[in-house]
């Protein structure tokens, strides 16, 4: 289990990191997101050890995270990094054995990876001469060689085609079922919300939202409502509570302050009889999203 | 420090250089060198024409006696006159004409011709007739041809070196100076090409794995002092096999041409057995450490840029280092080895992998002015080496767009903060 408690990184002035705190159990995946330059990867690097926090620790199974715990970890970073001239057993090979594999055991899980991830193309093909989303699956591999207990991918998904993140979606699920911990940054919340338990989201360093996405999504509510009838934008945007109309076809989008809202809304719009839609919905987490990163004052 | 790792890394690394065109090169340098040599003298010798020289005197049995002489790629011939020498100038069919005469037993010549001759055949006729007037003398004086020959026999001059044993007793050897001198020469030449090698090479692989940000992958696997280590052993293994390997290429050179006269002549003029093993062992030891020395230069250098093209402007500073101590050495210390500026920089780290063997073979500096040299060296490398780690492991993870000096202050600040 990891457990991230009251992390903090200040680069002089500027605070990075503040205050985060979550866990993550063992068969747990963990949604990490957050604008560019919220401190998502400079948490990633407190994790990793690659920077050291200016307050608060990171734990592993209650142990401070250090050198011993290196070969546990899986790291697939937000560039990808491979070396161009090298084939993929070669560079597989290299990442396996610098977390303590043996090269047998290596070639095995290659041969699933390679499989599995359904890579086009040979193990002794250089990597510079594969297509991006082979190179991302390959990175994949590295990361994933040694089985590794925590595995920490900042977006895993950029950059791909919907076959390509779809493997790369189950490659995660996988591990769950393996018993891993596993923590990803994305900016697709589609993503987010299939494959995470809980999320994690940051503002300007700062945690915004924490908890299961259900959850967090249930908190605001049911204040989405899709509406088809005869009320006019104007109309809508008259009933008390609403705070937002889109016109999406012959569909109107209506964003209201108080799911109860909906009630009047409800009746104004079927005053006269039938509708062909009227839908009170939660916010999806993209929605979410923006409207956390909007906000100027936080939770 | 995990040695598992250090090892992969070591290995990786190792695979990597002595595949790579530039070590190929290194290895075969010192052949290509020759062969270029070898070749470009065939060709000259290939392209020299024989001079052609009329020989006119006043005296014939002299110009006969001159003619018959004979010079490589010089022919000398008699001529009745010097009309007759001037006609065939004219013609072509001579280069020069040579007018000879003897005055009070005295031989004096003049050359003539559109050109004065080159060097070569001037000294060839002043051989020529220096030998004829050593035969008129000899003529004169009524010596034995015996007589002439013991006459001709010039002095010996033979240079030995003299020590003393531990009792005090003096120990000669061979003249051992001109082999030593040549051979710490060629260890400055080099060490100079391994380090331009190896320091390109490390801080283009240092550069690029941050730039692909490969480095971020390998610092979650291991620490950055275990990476940085295992680099430099990778490179330091590389390059004893580029000295093993261009050691073992001359080695069978040698035996191939074994029956070769001009090798074997020149192998006989180099008397080997009047040298130390000590200096040899310190030559060996100064390339390495040396290489080393720069070798942690070139990847604290290297990590501070975030691109691998970036890598030869960051490396410009030890480059230049390198260069003064490579001029400093061939042209100062070869010329003027006391001379008090190359004394000083022989213990100076930068320089005295370069100018500290050029010193000992001249005799300058004893075994013990090289070795507080070499450990001083080793020190200063070692020093630098526990830095640059620590420097390492902020280094590649500061991406500063500023250029390179500005990424120091900024990895020193962080360290000083121990980021």
């Amino acid at each position: 289990m990891l457990s991230v408690e009251h992390l903090a990184k200040n680069f002089g002035t500027l605070k990075a990191v503040q205050n985060l705190s979550f866990e993550i159990k063992d068969g747990e995946i963990l949604g990490l997101v957050g604008q560019n330059g919220s401190g998502k990867t400079t948490t990633f690097r407190m994790l990793l050890g690659l920077m050291q926090p200016t307050a608060g620790k990171v734990l592993w199974n209650c142990e401070k995270i250090g050198e011993k715990q290196k070969d546990l970890i899986g790291y697939l970073p937000e560039e990808r990094g491979l070396y161009p001239k090298e084939t993929i057993e070669q560079q597989v090979m290299y990442f396996g054995k610098l977390r303590g594999k043996a090269p047998r055991e290596i070639k095995e899980k290659l041969d699933y990876w390679m499989d599995h991830l359904q890579v086009k193309g040979k193990k002794n093909d250089r990597i510079k001469s594969l297509s991006k989303g082979n190179q991302q699956k390959v990175q994949l591999i590295t990361t994933l060689i040694h089985e590794p207990k925590l595995v920490i991918l900042d977006e895993p998904f950029s950059g791909l085609d919907p076959v390509n993140a779809q493997i790369m979606q189950d490659a995660i699920i996988a591990l769950r079922k393996q018993g891993s911990c596993v923590i990803f940054s994305s900016h697709n919340m589609a993503n987010v919300e299939q494959i995470c338990d809980r999320l994690v989201m940051i503002k300007d360093g700062r945690q915004v939202l924490a908890g299961k996405v259900q959850d967090i999504k249930d908190s605001f509510g049911k204040i989405k409502v899709f509406l088809e009838s005869p009320l006019t934008t104007a109309e809508v945007q008259a009933v008390p509570g609403v705070v937002a109309v889109k016109e999406r076809g012959r569909r109107l989008e209506v964003t209201l302050s108080d799911p109860a809202a909906g009630r009047e809304l409800f009746e104004l719009a079927t005053k006269d009889g039938y509708i062909p839609t009227f839908s009170q919905e939660t916010l999806t987490l993209e929605e979410i999203f923006k409207l956390k990163a909007g906000e100027k004052d936080e939770l | 420090m995990n040695f598992e790792k250090l090892w992969v890394i070591a290995s990786d690394v190792y695979r990597k250089t002595v595949k790579s065109p530039s070590f190929l090169i290194g290895v075969f340098m010192p052949f290509i060198v020759v062969l270029i040599g070898f070749l470009i003298g065939a060709i000259m010798n290939r392209g020299q024409e024989t001079t052609t020289i009329g020989i006119y005197s006043d005296q014939p049995v002299l110009a006969k006696a001159l003619a018959q002489q004979k010079f490589p790629d010089l022919k000398l011939k008699q001529v009745d006159s010097v009309k007759e020498a001037q006609k065939q100038l004219q013609a072509e069919k001579l280069d020069h004409y040579l007018v000879l005469t003897q005055k009070e037993g005295k031989l004096t010549s003049t050359v003539y011709g559109e050109k004065v001759p080159g060097n070569t055949t001037m000294a060839n006729l002043q051989q020529g007739l220096n030998g004829l007037q050593t035969s008129l003398k000899a003529g004169e004086y009524k010596l034995t041809p015996d007589q002439v020959a013991e006459l001709m026999q010039p002095a010996k001059l033979e240079g030995k070196e003299i020590s003393f044993t531990d009792d005090g007793k003096v120990k000669t050897s061979k003249d051992s100076s001109g082999v030593k001198f040549a051979l710490s020469y060629a260890a400055c030449i080099f060490t100079f090409f391994l380090v331009l090698t190896y320091a390109s090479l490390i801080a283009q692989e240092i550069a690029g794995e941050k730039g692909m940000r490969i480095m971020e992958v390998i610092l979650s696997s291991t620490n950055a002092k275990t990476h940085f280590y295992g680099k430099l052993l990778g490179v330091i293994l590389a390059a004893l096999t580029q000295l093993v390997a261009t050691g073992l290429l001359v080695g069978i050179a040698v035996f191939i041409m074994r029956d070769n006269d001009s090798l074997n002549e020149m192998l006989d003029n180099l008397h080997f057995t009047g040298i130390e093993p000590s200096f040899i062992v310190l030559l060996i030891l100064f390339i390495l450490a040396g290489s080393l020395f720069y070798a942690v230069l070139a990847a604290l250098c290297g990590s501070l840029v975030n691109r691998a093209e970036d890598a030869p402007k960051a490396i410009m500073p030890v480059t230049y280092l390198m260069m003064a101590g490579y001029m400093l050495g061939l042209v100062v210390a070869a010329n003027d080895p006391s001379n008090f500026i190359v004394m000083i920089c022989s213990y100076i780290p930068f320089f005295s992998m370069i100018l500290m063997p050029i010193v000992l073979a001249n005799g300058t500096a004893g075994l013990m002015g090289a070795s507080i040299s070499l450990v001083i060296l080793v020190l200063s490398t070692l020093v630098l080496a526990a830095f640059s780690a620590r420097m390492y492991r902020v280094n590649v993870l500061v991406y500063n767009q500023k250029g390179i000096w500005a990424s120091l202050r900024q990895s020193l600040t962080m360290l000083r903060k121990d980021v």
